[in-house]
């Protein structure tokens, strides 16, 4: 492939690392893919020109006539970019699913079905994230307050793995989780140099992360964590699906999941190096649960299952005496 | 085959749960992203996509498969047809919502002729249509698919066989599947213990006049522990559920009680730490002679 006008100006541009990534982060792809449309070696999709256009606003002219020299029947008057927003049939789709679901199953498929949603739209390119729900605990059974959120339910691109949910863990105050569930709203922090009030435990991959806490009428039931491994790629339209995203979250609890401000009072939680033997049993725990309601004939779901033996885990982890907690945190 | 279950005269074999669900496309988006997973890829048999531009997905659900080839291959037009319409508008959103401009979707029954020129594709690609083809109406669809490839196209068949597992009732609920399946003419099996498909996928590719058929085995891990696990025990839980209403309707099947103390006991089962077990996908291919 030649290397044509437009793409000689997109190398100019991108020569800048910096403006390399900004650029990258706009269109949701990686920036090696910036390099190589201007060396002539891939084409963008019609998609990412429009993007392109729009996050060269200055050079938007000149780019224009060049593009149409190479792609005659790209239209820079597409309209508006509909990757931006959740599209209509996706909310009906969802709406349908909650209305037509068991209430015993409902949870379950409201939130497989969403976080799939919100992982294509928001990186549709593969470049790299996890959606992870973490839900609150029901108020512990001495204090009477909600202590924790646990964290059971993800999806994630590579090179997180597909299924996230094998990673349990319990998030407290120190969490950006639990910082978001505190403050009522969401929280982004767009790079590891970002000086936050909480001391966020990055995970290998991570370069940025969102927290946005479910809420339904000032009553919240846990909060929806996005990570990217690309550094400032929470935007403020990626934010903005995410909240959206976190609004159709509310379909996937009941109302009496939804604990009040004043029950809410989340613990300094172990680190996860203190939680994860405990986690290793987890679904031989779920699995003797569910036998052993079999044989007393009262037979339970797979999710109260689940529940009971997280109840029981919190429990011994906040008896834990403080000596135990990480030294980081 | 001449002791095979016939197909049911003047009955349409139709899929065996609700298509227009919420929770079979939540089932199946779970199932095209374990499936891709399990085979490694979207063509995992092929070493590049050379020469490919024009791709079909038959009975495409919610474009679990078309999407991803979309997202690999910007320069290759995918298209995915589905007889539900709410599958194809769901499909269609997704492709929107990921400014994939190259994923298209478009309702079609595959059972009556395709909606397409002749010679308009490079690959037509078919996945688990086992539940929804009687042995009688495959040569047809594969005429229909010989006719809309392009001379030296491939065509692409993946199917199923009942996983070996160590949870007894999982085991068993494969085994009603696939009675219900010969009961219910929608089997290749001589006896009803298996699905019975895979054995036969190269010979009805070559008596519909395909040639250089090939075939290759993906032999998928469902056992505790694994880093899919979680899709492999959700899809199970799903699938049983989802197609509880067609097993009960078939006469001398199974009971709804029995039904049900097996679906609770599979899913004490596979999550014990000592679940294993082994799922096999067969693909066959070959070629349009040119």
């Amino acid at each position: 492939m030649e290397a044509t006008a437009w793409r000689k100006l997109l190398e100019n541009i991108i020569a800048d690392a910096q403006e390399r990534q900004r650029i990258a982060n706009e269109l949701g792809v990686n920036p090696a893919t910036l390099v190589r449309w201007a060396r002539g070696e891939t084409n963008p999709r019609h998609e990412n020109l429009q993007r392109l256009l729009k996050a060269l606003p200055a050079q938007q002219q000149t780019l224009t006539r060049l593009l149409t020299e190479e792609f005659p029947t790209f239209d820079m008057l597409a309209g508006e970019d509909m990757s931006e927003q959740i599209p209509e049939e996706i909310y009906s789709r969802i709406l349908n699913t909650y209305v037509n679901t068991r209430d015993a199953q409902r949870s379950w498929y409201m939130s497989d079905l969403i976080m799939q949603l919100a992982l294509g739209q928001l990186d549709p390119n593969h470049l790299g994230m996890a959606i992870i729900i973490a839900h609150c605990m029901p108020p512990s059974r001495v204090a009477h307050k909600v202590r924790s959120l646990r964290q059971n339910a993800g999806r994630g691109t590579p090179p997180w793995n597909t299924y996230l949910d094998q990673e349990l863990l319990f998030l407290g105050i120190e969490s950006l989780a639990g910082y978001a569930v505190s403050v009522g709203h969401l929280v982004a922090v767009q790079s590891r140099a970002e000086q936050t009030q909480m001391s966020v435990r990055w995970e290998e991959w991570e370069e940025s992360a969102v927290a946005s806490p479910i809420l339904l009428g000032g009553r919240v039931a846990g909060c929806l964590i996005v990570s990217s491994t690309q550094p400032d790629y929470f935007l403020e339209f990626r934010q903005k699906l995410i909240g959206q995203y976190t609004e159709l979250l509310t379909l996937a609890f009941r109302s009496e999941e939804f604990y009040a401000y004043q029950d809410i009072e989340l613990s300094l939680m172990p680190s996860q190096e203190i939680q994860n033997p405990r986690f290793s049993r987890f679904r031989q725990g779920v699995s003797d649960v569910l036998r052993e309601a079999f044989r007393e004939q009262r037979p339970i779901t797979a999710r109260e299952a689940e529940h009971i033996v997280w109840v029981d885990l919190e429990a011994e982890l906040l008896g834990l005496p403080v000596s135990y907690h990480s030294q980081t945190v | 085959m001449s002791t095979s279950s016939s197909d049911i005269p003047g009955r349409k074999i139709r899929f065996v749960a609700d298509t227009e669900s919420g929770e079979t496309m939540t089932w199946l988006l779970n199932f095209d992203k374990i499936v891709n997973n399990g085979m490694r890829g979207t063509l995992a048999e092929r070493p590049d996509f050379s020469g490919i531009k024009a791709i079909l997905d038959l009975a495409c659900g919610p474009g679990g498969w078309v999407l991803e080839v979309a997202r690999e291959h910007p320069e290759i037009e995918v298209t995915g047809v589905d007889i539900s319409e709410s599958m194809i508008r769901f499909a269609k959103a997704q492709a929107i919502s990921r400014g994939y401009g190259n994923a298209r979707f478009m309702v079609m029954d595959v059972k009556q002729p395709l909606r397409f020129e002749e010679a308009s594709f490079d690959l037509v690609n078919v996945r688990s249509l086992f539940g929804v083809m009687g042995p009688g109406e495959w040569p047809q669809l594969l005429a229909e698919c010989k006719r809309i490839l392009r001379p030296g196209g491939i065509i692409r068949l993946t199917e199923l066989e009942v996983p070996v597992t160590t949870s007894q009732a999982l085991n068993e609920l494969w085994d009603i599947t696939a009675r219900a399946f010969y009961k219910t003419g929608r089997s290749f099996s001589v006896d009803g213990r298996h699905i019975g498909i895979t054995p036969v996928l190269k010979r009805l590719l070559r008596d519909a006049g395909f040639q250089d058929v090939k075939h290759q085995g993906h032999v998928m891990d469902i056992s505790a522990g694994t880093a899919d696990f979680e899709g492999f025990w959700r899809n199970f839980v799903y699938v049983f559920e989802l197609v509880k209403p067609f097993m009960l309707k078939i006469e001398g099947l199974t009971t709804e009680q029995e039904y049900e103390r097996l679906y609770q006991h599979m899913q004490a089962e596979m999550l014990a730490s000592d679940f294993c077990g082994l799922w096999t996908y067969v693909t066959v291919w070959g070629e349009k002679p040119r």
